[in-house]
């Protein structure tokens, strides 16, 4: 599979991400929006390590890893907390982070 | 064409509905299901690429860990969603047999036939030996060819050499050149632990007493609830 078809997979995969995290009203849908993002990156990184037979990619990869988990985590925990006080998820209900 | 590439296309083709499916989902867990498709199928393109490690790491962390938090939040919140159920359940089902798709690329993966590098080297090719290619070859910043690339790109081993994108290359060069990131990235988990902790744990003043009991309790210290 050529590099070009990987790339725009990934360009496609990134821009609809994107358009989730523009579009969407739901903090939880926004966040997966924002970790399809991220695995597109992803691809992007392992298509140009497939390419040149190197394994740096796949390191940034794991860091990659790394912070979309710490991302979720603390995310999710603000989610939570938000849904707590105010029984309800929407973004627009995110103006003031502030308990 | 060759059944790997087709193979690619499909999962790439099955990544992008995912993130389809995604998008438009109406209730979040139609979402979470749908990014889970997309993350299985990114983590088969992968493992045809030759990238192993990171194909496991993907179903491990992506769909394993990360999918389940989101799933878990989701069901604790119970948020309201409209009612779309009869199309996801249509769409589930033809999940089944992609996951079957699945199975093949780890498949091979475990049994290194799909590697290029691994397949020359069993063919008694070009001195692919695994040991001898990892040891000499993978040297961080050995360049003898001058070409700005480490020699695992070296052009006997073919395009995907057998020390490609395993988990004995990732590791040494995850812990030999990029030890300093590695590091770096484990603050970055403990500040993610930490913070997650701190961000739902309750209140002080709700530990000063167990879920349910009254709020003013015979304690020996009375001051102590004012």
């Amino acid at each position: 599979m050529p590099l070009e078809h990987l790339l725009a997979v990934a360009f496609v995969l990134f821009i609809m991400g994107g358009a989730g995290v523009l579009a969407r009203r739901n903090i939880l849908i926004v966040m997966m929006s924002i970790e399809l993002m991220l695995n597109a990156v992803n691809l992007v990184f392992i298509a140009f390590a497939s390419t040149l037979a190197d394994n740096g990619g796949h390191v940034m990869v794991m860091m990659i890893f790394v912070v979309a988990a710490v991302e979720i985590a603390v995310g999710m925990a603000i989610v939570v907390n938000m849904y707590r006080q105010r029984q309800n998820i929407g973004v627009d209900s995110f103006r003031i982070m502030r308990g | 064409m060759e059944l790997a590439t087709i193979m690619m296309y499909v999962f790439c083709v099955c990544a992008v509905a995912g993130g389809v499916g995604l998008v438009v989902a109406k209730h979040p867990i139609h979402g979470a299901l749908s990014l889970l498709m997309s993350m299985l199928c990114l983590a088969g393109v992968y493992a045809l690429l030759g990238a192993h490690l990171i194909a496991v790491l993907q179903i491990i962390i992506y769909a394993g860990a990360i999918i389940i938090l989101v799933v878990y939040v989701i069901m604790l919140l119970d948020v309201v969603g409209s009612d779309s159920a009869g199309f996801y359940r249509k769409a589930g089902l033809a999940v089944i047999p992609l996951l079957a798709l699945l199975v093949f690329p780890l498949v091979q993966s475990v049994a290194g036939v799909g590697d290029k590098g691994n397949r020359e080297a069993a063919e008694g090719g070009v001195g692919c030996e695994e040991g001898k290619l990892c040891e000499t070859l993978c040297d961080d910043d050995k360049d003898n060819d001058g070409d700005g690339l480490r020699d695992c790109a070296d052009p006997n081993c073919g395009s995907q050499p057998a020390c490609y994108g395993t988990v004995k290359a990732v590791g040494s060069s995850l812990l030999g050149r990029y030890v300093l990131p590695f590091e770096i990235s484990s603050i970055l988990l403990l500040a993610g632990i930490v913070g997650a902790v701190l961000l739902t744990a309750p209140k002080p003043e709700e530990l000063e007493r167990p879920v349910g009991a009254p709020a003013v309790d015979a304690t020996d210290d009375p001051g102590e609830e004012a």
